[in-house]
């Protein structure tokens, strides 16, 4: 467990580290500031809409397994 | 009285009682009525906003009044009594102590919230929430605005003295046997909130007096013209409300630490980690303030600064939300109306953080900031999110409070609207602030687009308004007419329930 | 279910690393935004209750209107005369607020191929006809 977890956080360090020398050494230019900012936005709600598929996914998926009655019927299969 | 029914005493015993439960009983029925005003406010603005131009609001003064007083009202008069209200009644019962440490002092803090409310109400300022100056200062009508000032710094003194009253009941009379860390997490809620309080509010206190001299004319604090600076109000009042809106929040994620649990028949998946967070979460809340004014010509660093401190708070609300769910894993969930709702304000919460690190994301502060974006982020936190949860915790108090039970078929009719309505209003107005409408206006560019969005908005808002005309209509009729409920565990989940004698004070 | 806890370390390394790549992300977009380019034209914007005043630098003086020119880069010196006020083109992604006693700046580079009309308004409440404090931009080739 730790050492995937050591590895987990050795290939995010990467990541972040790369990305962020890249950004400071890239070619400055006049940039145009709605495009850079629209093309930020939705980059943004990308990930937002991804890990947000996730969350409410798991929570409706808790919502329905583990309704009283669910996790009844299954005890009563089961038996 | 209507409520206690079930042992129906005169009014004053209530009105001039210093029993917890008693005070808890006055908080918590102001809150309700604040926030069904509150509510017909919203709606009247609402459908203003319904068509391009006048559509039952005559002119913009009266609309920007009601906005202003629609605020205020929400969060000083709904969510602050609530929070209040329901610590009142919980807190001496499960630190197990019996009443609040100064229970004079508790009744006078409840009685200052009145005078505060009044002032509010009668003057309708139109200073919006904020009262940024010089607007406030040079410009805004007096009275109204003299009224605000004074009904804020009133409301502001009785939440010290609130939280004064807390503190010192949850350190210091704490039953010995009840370990701090065996303590109910909604105790801890309390317990963090009420140091915010008292570390935050005192800013925001000092800050009204200064407006009040400068709209006086003594002082110039404000007043560039006199060497002041209207920046520095906005330090003073987003130093007190960046952590305040903690302050709004945190109590109901206490709420639902208590509710999930019990409704999920398996105890907390980790305790450790929800005190952790609150306590991080206290500390961390006091280095985001400036994300609220990003736009002020904040240097690059100031910006940079301000939002890594708003991130780093950002684990903290996710660790709740990983507790929440992992408690309710493998769990066998009972959904009655006070599960639903937490849940429901769960699914919002997501959606509300999500859209406050937009937010603080520097460069996109340009297309959200002060648009009917940020309306939509911080309506589906306080709305969907902590009025949900607080109005979940109601029901689940509601036999506590009047011995009954209440109807459980309506409160799934109240949760759907709610819900739906809810969902529907603040993605609209993310949506429409994207399209670049401003907030606190009158009347908007009549684009098609925007047009419908303002449309879809207020049709949401009143399947919000039938939700709560069906809320305030249950409430009144089961605490008269509800059938009696088993006080031992009214929601059948097996769960000893709170002990409800606590509210016969005299024998 | 202690030995579970873990889970949310990890749950927690994974929000933590994603907020980190939002931060690099926002402050390397404000980074190439916030330092004005050298060519550059300097609009004078003061806003008032509740209209516009722009200035342009041959002393040129407009109200309620702002003429600029396709593919230039234009600078915006930004003030309040009265009450505070927000410049806000939301076609540029323009916005900072018009403060009383302070001076605030943005630049934005006109792309070639915007020749038409734009919004200008007032995002910051400032009073009675905040909602209709409007003017018009109007860029040309
Ligand atoms: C994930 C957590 C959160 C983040 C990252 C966040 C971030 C932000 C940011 C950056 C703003 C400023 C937007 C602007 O004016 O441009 C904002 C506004 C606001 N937020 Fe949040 N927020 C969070 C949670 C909350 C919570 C929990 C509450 C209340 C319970 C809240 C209430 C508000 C309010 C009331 C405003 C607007 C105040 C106003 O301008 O009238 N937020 N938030
Ligand atoms: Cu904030
Ligand atoms: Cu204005």
């Amino acid at each position: 467990m730790m050492r995937n977890l050591s590895i987990l956080a050795a290939v995010v360090a990467v990541i972040v580290l790369f990305s962020t020398v890249g950004m400071v050494y890239a070619q400055e230019e006049v940039v145009d500031r709605s495009a850079l900012a629209w093309g930020l936005f939705y980059k943004m709600m990308t990930a937002a809409f991804i890990v947000g598929a996730i969350v409410q996914g798991t929570l409706v998926y808790i919502i329905f397994k583990f309704k009283e009655k669910k996790v009844k019927e299954r005890a009563e299969i089961s038996r | 009285m209507v409520i206690e029914i079930a042992k129906p005493r005169p009014l004053w015993q209530i009105l001039f009682s210093t029993h917890h439960t008693d005070v808890a009983l006055l908080y918590l029925i102001t809150s309700i009525v604040f926030l069904m005003l509150g509510g017909a406010l919203a709606l009247t603005i609402r459908t203003e906003l319904l068509t391009p131009g006048t559509t039952i609001i005559g002119d913009a003064d009266l609309f920007n009044r009601i906005f202003t007083v629609h605020g205020t009202t929400m969060l000083f008069l709904w969510v602050l009594p609530f929070i209040s209200g329901v610590g009142n009644y919980l807190v001496p019962i499960l630190v197990k102590y019996k009443d609040m440490a100064y229970p004079r002092l508790n009744a006078v803090a409840y009685w200052m919230a009145v005078p505060g409310a009044a002032l509010i109400w009668l003057g309708w300022s139109d200073t919006t929430w904020m009262a940024y100056p010089p607007y406030s200062t040079m410009r805004a009508a007096g009275p109204a605005a003299d009224m605000w000032i004074f009904g804020l710094k009133i409301l502001g003194l009785s939440s010290i003295l609130g939280a004064i009253n807390f503190i010192v009941t949850i350190l210091k009379c704490k039953h010995p046997d009840l370990p701090m860390m065996k303590t109910s997490l909604f105790v801890w809620s309390i317990l963090v909130t009420s140091m915010m309080t008292l570390a935050a509010l005192p800013t925001f206190t000092a800050a009204l007096i200064m407006l009040y001299t400068d709209r006086l004319g003594v002082s110039g604090f404000f007043d560039p013209a006199r060497g002041g600076d209207p920046i520095a109000y906005q330090h003073l009042f987003w130093f007190t409300f960046h952590p305040e809106v903690y302050i709004f929040l945190l109590p109901a994620v206490g709420m639902a630490y208590e509710l999930i649990p019990k409704f999920s028949r398996k105890p907390i998946f980790s305790y450790g980690s929800g005190v952790i967070a609150f306590v991080l979460l206290s500390i961390i809340g006091f280095a985001s303030w400036a994300h609220h004014m990003l736009a002020t010509g904040l240097t690059f660093t100031e910006k940079t600064v301000f939002m890594i401190g708003t991130l780093a708070a950002v684990p903290m609300s996710a660790m709740h939300v990983f507790n929440w769910m992992a408690t309710m894993w493998g769990g066998r969930i009972k959904f009655a109306a006070p599960m639903k709702f937490v849940i429901g304000g769960i699914m919002l919460f997501f959606t509300s953080g999500a859209g406050g690190v937009v937010n603080t994301t520097l460069p996109l502060d340009f297309i959200t900031h002060d648009t009917y974006w940020v309306v939509g982020h911080f309506h589906m936190m306080l709305m969907g999110t902590v009025s949900f949860i607080f109005m979940g915790f109601l029901y689940y108090m509601f036999p506590l409070i009047t011995g009954r039970m209440y109807s459980e078929r309506l409160a799934n009719v109240h949760f759907w609207f709610a819900f739906i309505g809810t969902a529907l209003v603040f993605t609209a107005m993310h949506i429409v602030g994207l399209y670049g409408m401003p907030r606190r206006v009158w009347d908007y560019v009549p684009d098609p687009t925007i047009i419908a969005l303002n449309q879809i908005a207020t049709i949401g808002a009143y399947l919000i308004g039938i939700g709560m005309a069906v809320f305030i209509a249950l409430l009144i009729r089961d605490s008269v007419k509800g059938k009696p409920a088993d006080m031992r565990d009214p929601f059948g989940i097996g769960e000893i329930y709170y002990d409800y004698r606590r509210r016969e004070p005299h024998h | 279910m202690g030995s579970h806890v873990i889970y949310e370390w990890i749950y927690v390394g994974a929000v933590v690393s994603l907020l980190i790549w939002v931060g690099a992300e926002a402050w390397y977009g404000e980074k190439l935004l916030h330092e004005v380019p050298k060519d550059h034209i300097t609009i004078k914007v003061t806003g008032q209750q509740w209209f516009w005043t722009f200035e342009h630098p041959d002393g040129k003086r407009e109200v309620g209107t702002l003429h600029l020119k396709a593919g230039k880069v234009y600078k915006f010196e930004i003030t309040g005369k009265d009450v505070i006020h927000a410049f806000n083109i939301p076609h540029f992604a323009v916005m900072i607020d018009a403060v009383p006693g302070r001076i605030n700046t943005i630049w934005v580079k006109i792309p070639e191929d915007a020749v038409g009309e734009y919004l200008i308004q007032c995002r910051e409440y400032c009073g009675l006809l905040h909602y209709n404090m409007r003017a018009n931009l109007i860029v040309e080739a």
